[in-house]
């Protein structure tokens, strides 16, 4: 960060601070002798073209299912190719028109509607003068008449063919607004990096109407690259050259749209290459309008219509500057393309009022897609690392995080329990962060009155010994004076790329004033890309007793979200024999690693000294709704032995805590009845005695 | 200088304005590229310049120009007369005079100037590759100070006397703060501003020139709020005013509020909410039992309010945080234990339950002082959870003696009570390379009301001292090795009034006299302990030799029942030791004076 900034300084300062009498030297300055010679040397092709020759997009043309069923509509050529008299020509117009309002189910008393007609018939006025005004009102009403009847089944086709050239920033919305235009998924989307990367030709029919779709690349906010930008510009504009949009759509983000909004200097860009006239067809398209709008000085939130209706000025007012004709007014539409966008009983997609709900699940379903690009990325770069590794054998050593000096950071005071007394005796635990922790403390809640508590030891450790090799140790201790506890779990293991892997390790537990030892061997293999089958010993040294077992077990994934396990194994020890077993199928949520959702259905069965125990167990980790997951386990043995947890966190639904205070009047009221039959208590107690 | 590379592909224009750069960069007098063509289709680039020079300077000037309006620089006209062309000069020169006297000094030390004066002592003329070593040296001590955004932007006053240096030293202009969610985009925070200002260094607020560390500062102040899930704190370039710095501070939130439960139907509910009003308020609860629908004695709970500024956010002078919290324990008495030579007496619980409501005033981050009232009800238990009376121990015979002395100070197995309670800790310990090295003293007090069973009216009083010494002095720094340190430690408990025996002091413990059982000495009236640690460097670690003597005073008798004497404990003892620290891990091995026996332990966290 810091290093950045300085470039920045430096470069900021060398271009404008230094221009007065300047003095900007890089450190990388060349301190040659006073007459030496740069070692710089240049071959002598000097390129013109500032890019690449190759910049001319192909365009690809994508071929809808729908194109075959559109195309028959031109079989029927409607007779307005023979009229030559203008006035016809507006009159066909008018039909058209007509039939496209019956077909879009407005009413046709709507403003628009009102506006275009009474447009047309101006047109008709001037082009026929005063005489024949009559005349064409009645035209209208008699086009009216026969819009209908030719809309009716049967009629002829509505041979209204519409290009519509998106354009607009990149991730505004272009590509879902096609899906969504369509009610189909005719192009692939991406919620945060850019899915288009070349212009295309999408075609389809909306209400019978064939609509030819131009989809191009998302242009760079300004603050990034123009280059890129007017690359795409000029491609698109050799694209519409031979067949001119009818209707441009320029796409601008809702949520996007605030004080600091600037993007003069794109708009101004794409005036200058296709043209100023460009705007006069063109159509302003708020998406993501779902997002809620933003708080207004007073606190709350805006007004939807009046939020959007600042947006839709900002935009205007930058368009208006780019043109520079402030006359211009562009019609805007609202869209929202997510498909958790509200519907109403139709089906249709509505957009709400400033609904925060609806805010909030979009930015959780983001989160959630967030997330597992992160965890991509994660992946990728670890692979990545990996092979780097393998390629560089660890020759090149970077020493870049070595540089770091562990700098002497205090934590804050550790969180000790509540306690009645006077001491608080934080400062027993204060330290310098190190680089890692190892240790932690466990806490005994029941350990001696006017102390903490903190009597045990956790730590925990890995450590990777040789490249593939890694050992790790976990465990709990104690060790006073009297007693000593231990519980601690060391392994090694090894893996490799292949899906081989083993692994050994050695348990130990106290138990009383024994040590229970158990050393184990496991080794797994993936057979096949969904198949691994693994197997394992172990010995276990309790006393003077020895056990020794072995298992098998198998796992296989089908698919990316079902896995399932089978296992088998065998323990002898003392005379005595006994055999278990187990399947188990689990089934991963949508969302798997980022979210962790999943089911497990386990089975299991023990047998031991001819008696067999069959036990079953359901495991579900899920989420509800945005802020609340649940994880409920249930399981049940043979003997009709079970247990059911349920666990939930949440952050939504603090009313759960409310628990809290029903536990505690019970408490309470108990303690309070208890008291008043307390004598009756002691003196049973000394019964007893 | 030169940012054409061999074997690069350059324009005309490039290399036009490669030279350009390098004309008017100050340093040539003159430049020239010169274009060889090759016999292997390549050119070879000869750049040939004259440096300049000036006067020799006697004198070294360093001034902050950060926040000063850029010099209007008048063209030079070439076709002005040579009377025009003296009056600008000396026009130009008294501007300049007047820049420098406008100019905020800088805080460049006069040790660090002298060495750039002895630098420019060494040359006779002032030339340009001097000027950029004397730049270079300004910059080191800059950016080693943490000062990173100082940047030298100029030399001025040439040819005079004194070469004046021109600093932008990166001036605080604003402080802003953002608050982001989960995906980074802009949100209205619920934390109050105040909250976060509060904790600002004085070194990040406007006015003062902003430092590395003092960014680090405010980082982990921040951090220390616990509000936040992730904070950044970045330097930016004030838009609006040139040279000037804004410090952008972004925070994620953390979510406020957060309810957990896990029902089995035994099981732990909790809840928590955060950051009330924004404000750093919280309340905290959970409720812990084998039963939550219908909770036995097993019930553990904790309710816990916290209020802090308590005196308002804007009052930095004052900061006290009010804390109220309701919740039970139930732990073991080192009172009702038996000595050495004697099995295992049964042990007595202590349940208390009640509440503690106490304002804390700090003084610094260790320093501080507390004061407030606890009320609280306490219950003897034996092991069969029945309320006992009195302590008992097993005869020889394998019967138990119920005849040991009562638990309580009602003698029923419940006392109530309500006390003032107060606690003053001086604390100016610090780490030296990762080792405390300092003082710390804290007073305690438990002042008895009269209020509660048997009204009890008792004052009891704790002093503790504790000095580490560091006896050699090692240079600061990360990295450098751990100072020698000796500990001295003293604590002295004593009791005036009523005394219910679970509240005597018990000596032995882990905090008492290592290398004996919490109460294995016994439990007096007034006690007094003594230890001293010597440490000692061994690699990256501590390894240390200790003493350590506990002693009742003799005050074991005024004990009601003696508890000392009933389970034959001898009320003194001495135990010594080595240990080695891993961590905040200690293992150590200790004798125990008294029996002559050694044993190894180890523990979490530091003795003293």
């Amino acid at each position: 960060m810091l290093m950045n900034f300085r470039d920045w300084i430096s470069y900021r300062l060398g271009s404008s601070l230094l221009s007065a009498r300047p003095f900007a030297l890089d450190d990388g300055a060349s301190e040659g002798d006073a007459h030496g010679t740069t070692p710089n040397e240049f071959v002598g092709t000097i390129s013109a073209n500032r890019f690449p020759s190759n910049d001319s997009r192909a365009s690809e043309v994508g071929t809808s299912p729908h194109a075959g069923a559109i195309h028959s509509g031109l079989l029927h050529p409607d007779d307005d190719n023979k009229m030559s008299d203008p006035l016809r020509k507006v009159e066909a117009l008018q039909f058209k028109f007509l039939r496209l309002v019956y077909r879009m189910g407005v009413p046709p008393n709507t403003d628009v509607v009102a506006q275009v007609l009474y447009r047309l018939q101006l047109a008709n006025l001037i082009k026929a003068g005063e005489s024949d005004a009559r005349r064409t009102n009645l035209a209208i009403n008699k086009a009216r008449v026969i819009a209908a009847q030719q809309e009716a089944p049967g009629g002829p086709d509505l041979d209204l063919p519409l290009r519509i050239l998106l354009l607009g920033k990149t991730g505004a919305g272009k590509s879902a607004t096609i899906n969504s235009m369509f009610d189909e998924r005719m192009v692939t989307t991406g919620a945060l990096h850019p899915a288009t990367d070349r212009i295309k030709k999408i075609e389809g029919t909306i209400k019978g109407l064939r609509v030819t779709v131009i989809d191009t690349p998302g242009l760079m906010p300004h603050y990034q690259s123009q280059r890129k930008n007017r690359k795409i510009l000029h491609s698109v504009k050799r694209f519409i050259k031979r067949t001119p949009p009818d209707i441009v759509l320029y796409f601008e983000r809702v949520d996007h749209v605030n004080s600091k909004y600037s993007d003069y200097p794109l708009l101004k860009l794409m005036t200058d290459i296709l043209g100023s006239s460009m705007w006069f067809s063109t159509v302003l398209v708020m998406t993501h309008c779902c997002s809620s709008p933003p708080e207004g000085p007073d606190g709350y939130p805006l007004e939807y219509d009046a939020y959007t209706r600042y947006c839709k000025n900002v935009v205007q007012r930058h368009i208006q500057a780019a043109v520079s004709n402030t006359q211009l007014d562009n019609p805007v539409v609202l869209a929202d393309n997510h498909p958790m966008c509200r519907r109403n009983t139709k089906g249709e997609r509505v957009l709400p009022n400033g609904q925060k709900s609806a805010y909030l699940d979009e930015l959780d379903y983001r989160e959630t897609l967030y997330l597992k690009k992160q965890w991509k990325e994660g992946i990728r770069s670890q692979k990545l690392a990996e092979a780097q590794n393998n390629d560089a054998s660890s020759a090149v050593h970077d020493d870049y995080e070595e540089s770091t000096s562990p700098d002497v950071v205090h934590l804050s005071d550790m969180e000790i329990p509540l306690s009645f007394d006077s001491d608080h005796p934080v400062h027993r635990y204060r330290h310098v962060i190190t680089d890692d922790q190892l240790f932690r403390p466990v806490l005994d809640p029941q350990g001696w009155d006017h102390d903490i508590g903190f009597d045990g030891i956790n730590f925990e450790a890995s450590k990777e010994v040789k490249k593939k090799v890694s050992a790790a140790v976990a465990g709990q201790m104690r060790k006073d004076k009297e007693d000593m506890y231990v519980q601690s779990e060391c392994s090694v293991s090894y893996s490799d790329q292949r899906g081989y892997s083993a692994s050994g390790g050695l348990d130990m537990q106290t138990a009383n004033r024994d040590l229970v030892c158990t050393i184990h061997g496991d080794a797994k293999f993936r057979n096949m890309s969904w198949n691994a089958t693994g197997a394992g010993i172990s010995i276990i040294k309790f006393g003077t007793k020895y056990f020794t077992g072995a298992k098998l077990e198998d796992a296989i994934t089908i698919g990316k979200r079902v896995q399932l396990a089978a296992n088998a194994g065998r323990m002898t020890g003392c005379g005595q024999v006994a055999h278990g077993g187990g399947m188990e199928i689990t089934i991963r949520g949508k969302d798997y690693p980022v979210r962790e959702e999943c089911v497990t259905i386990a089975v299991t069965s023990l047998s031991f000294e001819k008696e067999t125990v069959i036990g079953g167990n359901l495991q579900s980790d899920f989420r509800v709704g945005r802020g609340l997951k649940m994880s409920v386990s249930a399981n049940l043995n043979s003997r009709n032995l079970g247990r059911l947890t349920i666990r939930t966190s949440t952050s939504d639904h603090a009313e759960i805590g409310l628990i809290v205070a029903f536990s505690l009047i019970q408490f309470f009221l108990r303690r309070i009845s208890a008291r008043t039959d307390k004598g009756e208590q002691q003196s049973d107690s000394y019964m007893d005695d | 200088m030169v940012t054409l590379q061999p074997g690069g592909v350059y324009t005309k224009s490039q290399l036009l304005k490669e030279l350009e750069t390098l004309v008017s960069c100050g340093m040539f007098e003159k430049v020239d590229l010169e274009v060889k063509p090759k016999s292997d289709n390549t050119v070879g680039l000869t750049v040939s310049f004259v440096e300049s020079v000036w006067s020799a300077a006697k004198q070294f000037k360093c001034i902050n120009v950060g926040l000063m309006s850029q010099s209007g620089q008048v063209d030079f006209d070439q076709d002005m007369t040579e009377r025009e062309k003296m009056d600008y000069l000396r026009k130009q020169e008294r501007d300049y005079q007047q820049r420098v006297r406008g100019a905020k000094p800088c805080i460049l030390p006069e040790n660090v100037r002298g060495e750039v004066l002895g630098m420019m002592k060494k040359q006779e003329k002032v030339s340009a590759r001097m000027l950029q070593k004397i730049r270079d040296h300004v910059q080191k001590w800059y950016h080693n100070e943490g000062f990173v955004c100082a940047q030298v932007v100029n030399f001025g006053n040439l040819n005079t006397n004194e070469v004046v240096c021109e600093v932008v030293e990166g001036d605080i202009t604003k402080v802003e703060y953002q608050f982001q969610d989960k995906l980074g985009n802009l949100v209205e925070g619920n934390t109050q501003i105040p909250i976060i200002d509060r904790e600002l260094p004085q070194q990040l607020r406007p006015g003062h020139i902003f430092n590395i560390g003092a960014g680090k500062q405010a980082l982990k102040n921040i951090n220390s709020l616990a509000l936040f899930s992730n904070i950044e704190v970045n330097p930016r370039p004030d838009e609006t005013k040139e040279g000037g710095i804004v410090v952008e501070i972004k925070l994620k939130e953390l979510e406020p509020k957060s309810a957990e439960a896990s029902i089995q139907p035994g099981g732990t509910v909790s809840f928590e909410h955060r950051n009330i009003y924004g404000l750093n308020r919280s309340i905290v609860g959970s409720v812990t039992s084998s039963n939550l629908l219908n909770p036995q004695d097993d019930l553990s709970f904790k309710l816990e309010y916290v209020h802090p500024y308590l005196d308002g956010v804007d009052d930095r002078s004052k900061n006290r945080t009010f804390k109220t919290s309701c919740f039970n324990t139930r732990k073991l008495s080192p009172v009702f234990v038996a000595g050495p030579n004697m099995d295992e007496a049964p042990p007595v619980w202590i349940d208390r339950v009640g509440f503690k409501a106490n304002i804390t005033e700090s003084f610094t981050r260790q320093s501080k002082f507390t004061y407030g009232l606890v009320v609280e009800e306490i219950t003897t238990r034996d092991e069969t959870n029945s309320i006992c009376t009195h302590g008992s121990r097993a005869m020889p015979s394998g019967g138990l003696s119920m005849d040991g002395p009562p638990t309580t100070l009602s003698g029923t197995g419940i006392d109530r009570m309500a006390f003032l309670q107060a606690n003053i800790t001086r604390d100016n310990t610090e780490f030296v390379n990762g080792a405390i090295v300092g003082d710390r003293y804290i007073f305690q007090l438990d002042q008895g009301l009269g209020i509660g069973s048997k009204n009890p009216l008792f004052n009891r009083h704790q002093l503790t001292m504790t000095k580490f010494i560091n006896l050699n002095n090692p240079e600061k720094g990360a990295g450098k090795p751990l100072p020698a340190v000796l500990v001295l430690h003293g604590h002295y408990a004593g009791c005036v009034g009523d005394l219910p025996s679970y509240d005597a002091f018990a000596l032995g413990g882990p905090y008492s006299v290592r290398g004996f059982t919490n109460g294995e000495l016994g439990a007096g009236r007034n006690i007094l302990e003594l230890a001293t640690e010597l440490r000692v460097p061994v690699r990256n670690t501590h390894v240390y030799g200790f003493v350590e003597h506990g002693t009742d005073l003799g005050s074991s008798k005024d004990v009601k029942g003696n508890p000392t004497e009933f389970f034959r404990r001898v009320g003194h003892g001495t135990s010594y030791g080595a240990g080695v620290k891993l961590g905040l891990v200690r293992g150590e091995y200790i004798v125990d004076h008294n029996a002559g026996t050694g044993t190894l332990f180890f523990r979490f966290g530091e003795r003293f």
